[in-house]
């Protein structure tokens, strides 16, 4: 997670409220729900978000299967006290819904997206290219563990903040922005298990951007 | 009960708490002195312009830097010490929130004199108003984040939003309820 500050957010800013007027009523008439809202998520989307938006999803899905593997394989390390072991059982859970909600989302837009289980060397591929250094392989200790789910959360929130620039429907918006919220939960249960009572340490920022 | 500074729009703001509990709609409403009924009677379909909005975000943020101002000699350690740092978590909010009306071309509101944050008198109570106040503002922000323009925007209130659903997450196991009780943030768990 890192905070965002300074001209390039103004910048932007400056530029984009001249065209809020615009794209008020873009999304007119969307009913605003949770992820079961994406059935009927066909909004209004221009020749770009045709292209940009099943990229998105498509990145977050591939992060979701990594978050999947990776909770399994540390669930199953035998590396976790049994109590942090409960505690974080059911974020499992959670990121299996998320592979759910995105994969409904890509499926509406016919894309084909594959919910099942990333195999080893494409999640190694996967944690190089988002510069995560623990191994799902050689789990050797809970703080290992620990800090794998932590610096993935950190790569979920970041797929999710980075995708919310350019997702075209208020549905898809709106998901992002809960599951990235979630993933925000996620990554402060777990570092405050790592570090018990150090406040600071489970909520460090007031922005959450994520890692890229 | 908590005073501020002088200047803002008590009459808007002292429903906006009650309003949390009924959703997001009567929060955005806010109109002034009227009952919540009346306030969603009242709500316009769809908000004038961004400036509105965002205001009403900064709203949302006066009234939690309010709630912890107040609440944190009530509660206990270590709990306290999260709400030292949730504090200046919204203070930090409040004045981005404040620079995005300001960019929009607008005036940022002030905070009221006084917010009607009820009487809590444990740590428990202080918990269940501030767990209320973040909720509030998840909705407001998820509420935002599909209206706002341009995507920076988006990604900006995504940021607070979810900081602040991190507070709630604390504020939860602080009460001996699940942290995380949803795979989806609504402001409603």
């Amino acid at each position: 997670m890192s905070a965002e500050r300074g001209s390039t957010r103004r910048e932007f800013v400056a530029r984009g409220l001249a065209a809020a007027g615009m794209a008020a009523g873009a999304g007119a008439g969307l009913a605003i729900g949770g992820a079961a809202d994406l059935a009927v998520a066909a909004g209004p989307a221009s020749a770009d978000a045709a292209l940009t938006d099943p990229l998105a999803l498509s990145k977050a899905l591939e992060v979701e299967r990594l978050m999947v593997l990776a909770y399994r394989r540390v669930l199953t390390s035998g590396t976790l006290a049994p109590d942090i072991e409960r505690a974080i059982a059911p974020y499992l859970t959670h990121e299996i819904q998320h592979v759910s909600a995105v994969a409904a989302a890509l499926a509406a837009m016919g894309v084909k997206a594959d919910t099942g289980p990333l195999g080893l060397d494409a999640a190694g591929d996967l944690l190089s290219k988002h510069n995560v250094p623990v191994s799902l392989t050689n789990l050797g200790s809970q703080n290992d563990s620990m800090r794998l789910l932590v610096d993935l959360e950190s790569v979920a929130e970041g797929v999710y903040f980075t995708a919310l620039k350019t997702l075209s429907t208020q549905p898809l918006q709106r998901l992002a922005a809960q599951i990235m919220a979630c993933e925000a939960q996620h990554w402060t249960a777990v570092s405050g298990l790592r570090n018990p009572g150090q406040y600071v340490k489970a909520v460090p920022w007031p922005f959450v951007t994520g890692s890229s | 009960m908590v005073t501020e500074g002088p200047e803002g729009e008590p009459s808007s703001r002292r429903s906006v708490l009650l309003a949390a509990g009924a959703g997001l709609g009567a929060a955005l409403a806010g109109c002034g002195g009227e009952s919540i009924k009346q306030q969603v009677h009242n709500s316009k379909p769809a908000l004038t312009n961004d400036v509105d909005l965002l205001n009403r975000l900064l709203h949302l943020e006066h009234m939690a830097i309010a709630a912890y101002t107040a609440g944190i000699p009530l509660l206990a350690q270590p709990t306290a010490k999260a709400g030292q740092l949730f504090l200046n978590d919204e203070i930090s909010h409040a004045g981005d929130i404040a620079g995005l009306v300001r960019e929009a071309g607008g005036k940022p509101i002030k905070p009221a004199p006084s917010y009607a944050l009820g009487h809590p008198r444990t740590s428990d109570a202080v918990l269940m108003l501030l767990h209320s106040v973040e909720n509030a503002q998840i909705s407001g922000y998820l509420y935002a984040i599909q209206r706002l323009e341009p995507g920076v925007v988006k990604q900006q209130v995504a940021s607070i939003l979810a900081n602040d659903a991190q507070h709630v997450a604390v504020v939860r196991a602080a009460l001996g309820r699940p942290a995380i009780p949803s795979a989806f943030v609504t402001g409603r768990d």
